[in-house]
């Protein structure tokens, strides 16, 4: 059986509050959240915006504000990441290509960015590659992130994440704002990296584009995932898709059928009913117990409702 | 009411142009979709349209008249990230108070809960503040409504929620609404004509 490149085991986040209140509880962001990565595979994390999807890369990556309180364990092929192994692994064999292009320094020409200062010959070289194989033109190195349009500056973050060949790349909303056009490209060079046998991690709303691309499908939730599917059974329908959440996820999507539920997403807890049961059409008595984790052959999902019966 | 841009032009010093001869109307009534790909002046015109930057050549006119720059302006444009179009430092209440009285029917429309107006901007989720940027641009005086990408940071459910809820104000509000957008079926659920700017913009 192939083994996971990363494995995340019941994370749970929280972030202290700034308040002399004792009243106020710290804020829950995530909760008891497992997943795996493999190589040569993208998994697309979808679902609720302010559902964690964001906090679940950065508690990956060590890259969370002081406040915060993790609880969990992260493997990397097997072995257990502590701080010692984070910052040898965070860079050069985990790289992060984040939301947004402001995280391009702004007073520093693109190409020395990305070869993160270095002028020695081969790695001049190596970024030259990368730019050609990223569509950035001979010029766009000696430019500031200022004169590149929005696609040419995520081109950029993309080469940056890959100067050092890693092994599991993540990245966090690569497509909003481009074109159709070149949004597909993006996903190509993605799916270009998995074939490299590289594990990729891809946070996106974009489902209608990311499910062309993706194998697995990790579907969040209030801080929670709430099914864990293949990106296929997404593609050829709700009937494929079991959690109610999902459900009415797909249903709310442009080309199928726009339909909004109604409500919002509570704040995180801890407490041991569903979060979504306030929304959802099968509620039941048995949705304040215990949540049940269901396990399939190739699906996760996270309910009350016995979806064998 | 005609909302109309005569041969519009826009360049910055030293550069080409982003937009020549733009002509285009949308009456109130409409949706109007338009498309384009980057770099085809899409965010520009919707900032020459509701007043934020001055076209080079050109006019925008509401029902044959000029559109002043004084007092309000009829033409509000809501952006892709309410984070950056409200104050960090003012509670919501104040926020949306700016433009005059807070309308609670609006609110409840909008699926905005009484609680959020006494928080912070950064203690709500995109999506809740995303609905106070549109509660804060419908006025009595608000003709027309600018939407760039208002939902592509949203998830579905989110994003279906806020149209259906705009698309509600603006039919009982009599507002009509330019969507920008890269998301051809959002358009053809939402629009009821679609634009393409590289077919009017003679860059």
């Amino acid at each position: 059986m192939k083994q996971p490149l990363l494995e995340v085991k019941n994370l749970s986040v929280s972030f202290k509050m700034k308040s002399d209140d004792v009243s106020l509880k710290d804020n829950l962001a995530i909760n008891d959240l497992s997943l795996k990565a493999y190589p040569g595979e993208i998994l697309t994390i979808v679902g609720s915006s302010g559902s964690g999807k964001s906090i679940l890369a950065h508690a990956i990556l060590g890259l969370l504000p002081n406040n915060a309180v993790v609880d969990g364990e992260i493997y990397y092929n097997g072995k257990l990441i502590d701080n010692d192994l984070l910052n040898y692994l965070r860079g050069n064999e985990i790289t992060f290509i984040p939301q947004s292009i402001s995280y391009l320094d702004p007073l520093m020409k693109v190409g020395k960015q990305v070869r993160n200062c270095s002028n020695k010959k081969e790695i001049i070289k190596k970024q030259q590659a990368i730019f050609k194989n990223y569509d950035l033109c001979e010029n766009s190195e000696k430019m500031y992130p200022f004169q590149l349009s929005g696609g040419m500056a995520r081109r950029v973050l993309i080469s940056t994440s890959v100067m050092k060949d890693p092994k599991l790349i993540i990245a966090d909303e690569p497509t909003p704002g481009l074109d159709l056009e070149s949004a597909r490209k993006t996903m190509n060079y993605f799916k270009a990296l998995a074939e490299q046998n590289k594990a990729v991690i891809l946070i996106t709303h974009d489902i209608e584009l990311a499910i062309n691309y993706s194998d697995h499908l990790a579907i969040f939730y209030a801080g929670h995932i709430v099914e864990l599917t293949k990106a296929k059974y997404f593609k050829d329908g709700i009937e494929h898709l079991k959690h109610p959440y999902t459900k009415a996820l797909y249903e709310s999507l442009p080309s199928n059928g726009f339909k909004p539920i109604e409500g919002f997403q509570p704040a995180t807890d801890n407490n041991k009913g569903c979060s979504f049961k306030d929304r959802c059409i099968l509620k039941k008595d048995i949705c304040d117990e215990i949540v049940k984790v269901q396990e399939y052959d190739d699906e996760m999902v996270k309910c009350n409702y016995d979806f064998r019966s | 009411m005609i909302l109309e841009a005569k041969n519009i032009g826009f360049r910055y010093k030293n550069t080409g142009y982003i937009l020549k001869n733009v002509n285009f109307n949308i009456s109130s009534n409409e949706r109007v979709g338009i498309v384009a790909k980057s770099g085809y002046g899409k965010s520009t015109f919707a900032k020459v349209l509701s007043g934020h930057v001055n076209q080079t050549w050109g006019d925008v006119y509401i029902d044959n008249k000029v559109i002043s720059k004084r007092g309000f302006y009829p033409v509000q444009l809501i952006y892709q990230h309410p984070e950056k179009s409200i104050n960090p430092k003012w509670k919501l209440k104040k926020a949306i108070s700016e433009n005059g009285e807070i309308d609670e029917m609006l609110l409840d429309t909008l699926g905005i809960r009484n609680e959020w107006l006494d928080r912070y901007p950064n203690e709500l989720s995109g999506g809740e503040l995303q609905r106070f940027a549109i509660a804060r641009v419908i006025t009595s005086n608000t003709k027309f409504i600018i939407a760039d990408e208002i939902t592509a940071s949203l998830d579905g459910i989110t994003q279906a929620q806020i149209w259906h809820s705009l698309m509600k104000i603006s039919e009982k509000n009599d507002i009509g609404i330019i969507v920008i957008t890269h998301n051809k079926e959002l358009a053809k659920q939402v629009c009821t004509r679609i634009v393409n700017l590289e077919d009017i913009n003679q860059i």
